[in-house]
């Protein structure tokens, strides 16, 4: 018997419980019809949500703060009280009073404050570093360098193959798009979801330019024959991979929507190829 | 209540607030189209659960059926008055009422098309679209838990079909 149209929006969205889950992901693997039928389901998801996306607005600065708090947080809190306070209500909840875990986590915020002023248009913290590495005519760009690498609109992604891979580490946000400008004659893309609190791109076996801004990661590889590596952060609430303009993976919080294949390891393998993956 | 459990009920809607103010005011926001009205009704919402002075079962699920209502209540209240005023001297009358000036081409065709479709299915494809659990949609629409799924496929489809037509009656 074929999953109804109950069972299919259920295994899509994660709600049905384990045994009726494994029931369910069985029977796709046997049935073509409705192993295609989730397919088309998915992809229409993911296009009806994209074209939801086109009536958002941000909310106004004034909503920022709950109604009942007639004086801001950081009016009556200094910064240590708040950062402390933020250790202990959260990732360190557990290991309150030990102050090992709280100096990693400052050293963790101050290296991440580091490379926010890095990254940050005309900084001169990033000037700065640049001349102490004897880069002075690095190029400006919101991505952050990631060893190997040269990243940037203007400059194209290294091609040193005795430097390792190159590529690219940009913040989520709470949206970003990833936007290859174009098919190619080969390679693919390889999606991982990882730790990190970054989404980098590596190019592997080619060149390719990056365009970065607040919300979103170009990939100009018009006449590349690369392949790319990307890693996603588990918590990012965000993302898009889009080749020429058509999603090819959407992550949702936890959710992820793709025509990919999952290979072994439970990466998503997209070809760039036209008219594979689909 | 004393002072100690007043003290946690208020941290508790603080903690509620940071974790769900986005996600309801963006539905609010997708449905009406107006960020200032989805900001208010947000803000309303969170404001009547700090004033019910006790934490409902399900918060997530409390604080979208409350915005929803208010929104509702909002939008016949906005309705009855484009109504006057277009019997005096606005000939758009209540049509216009959530046209914003400046939207994007693809924003009205989005716009235009959920609009026309049946306020359960909107709102189904916008709570699911911010990945709302079936048993919070269920409670939020007043729907059968059990056809939650199906409902939500026939909405996507309508949607889908809808948008697709627009798009070709356009020639786009």
């Amino acid at each position: 018997m074929h999953l109804d149209s109950e069972a299919i929006q259920r295994l899509l969205h994660g709600e049905l419980d384990e045994s009726r889950k494994r029931e369910s992901e069985f029977h796709l693997t046997q049935c073509a019809a409705c192993h295609a039928t989730f397919e088309t389901a998915e992809l229409e998801e993911a296009w009806v949500f994209d074209r939801l996306e086109a009536l958002d607005h941000p909310a106004p600065a004034r909503a920022a703060n709950a109604p009942w708090t007639k004086v801001p947080q950081s009016a009556r809190a200094g910064w240590f009280e708040r950062f402390d306070g933020f250790l202990r209500a959260g990732w360190f909840a557990s290991t309150a009073g030990s102050w090992v875990p709280r100096a990693a986590a400052l050293a963790l915020m101050l290296t991440a404050a580091a490379a926010a002023a890095y990254v940050l248009p005309g900084s001169p913290f990033r000037t700065w570093i640049d001349e102490i590495a004897g880069r002075g005519d690095a190029p400006k760009s919101s991505g952050l360098r990631i060893p190997g690498i040269d990243s940037g609109a203007s400059h194209p992604a290294s091609v040193d193959r005795a430097a390792g891979p190159a590529g690219i580490a940009v913040e989520p946000h709470d949206h970003l798009v990833v936007q290859f400008a174009a098919p190619q004659a080969s390679g693919e893309i390889v999606v991982s979801i990882g730790t990190s609190s970054l989404v980098s791109v590596r190019v592997v076996g080619g060149a390719a330019k990056f365009d970065t801004d607040a919300a979103s990661l170009g990939i100009l590889n018009r006449d590349s024959a690369a392949s790319y590596e990307i890693e996603l952060p588990a918590d990012a609430p965000s993302i898009e991979i889009r080749v020429a303009g058509r999603v090819r993976l959407t992550k949702r919080g936890s959710q992820i929507v793709s025509d990919a294949t999952v290979d072994a390891d439970g990466r998503y393998r997209l070809a760039l190829v036209e008219g594979t993956n689909r | 209540m004393s002072a100690t459990a007043n003290d946690s009920f208020a941290a508790l809607c603080q903690a509620l607030f940071e974790q769900h103010f986005a996600r309801v005011y963006r539905v609010l926001q997708r449905f009406s189209g107006e960020p200032e009205l989805a900001a208010d009704l947000t803000q309303d919402a969170f404001l009547r659960l700090y004033q019910r002075g006790s934490p409902p079962d399900a918060p997530e699920a409390w604080l979208i059926t409350v915005g929803l209502n208010l929104m509702r209540n909002a939008k016949s209240t906005q309705t009855r008055r484009a109504r006057l005023l277009a019997a005096d001297d606005d000939p758009a009358g209540a049509a216009s009422t959530y046209a914003n000036e400046g939207d994007s081409e693809q924003e009205e065709r989005v716009r235009s098309v959920l609009q026309a479709m049946p306020e359960r299915d909107q709102q189904l494809l916008l709570l699911r679209s911010d990945g709302y659990s079936y048993r919070d949609m269920a409670s939020a629409l007043e729907l059968n838990e059990a056809s939650v799924g199906t409902l939500l496929a026939r909405a996507k489809h309508e949607f889908r079909t809808r948008y697709e037509g627009a798009v070709d009656a356009f020639g786009q």
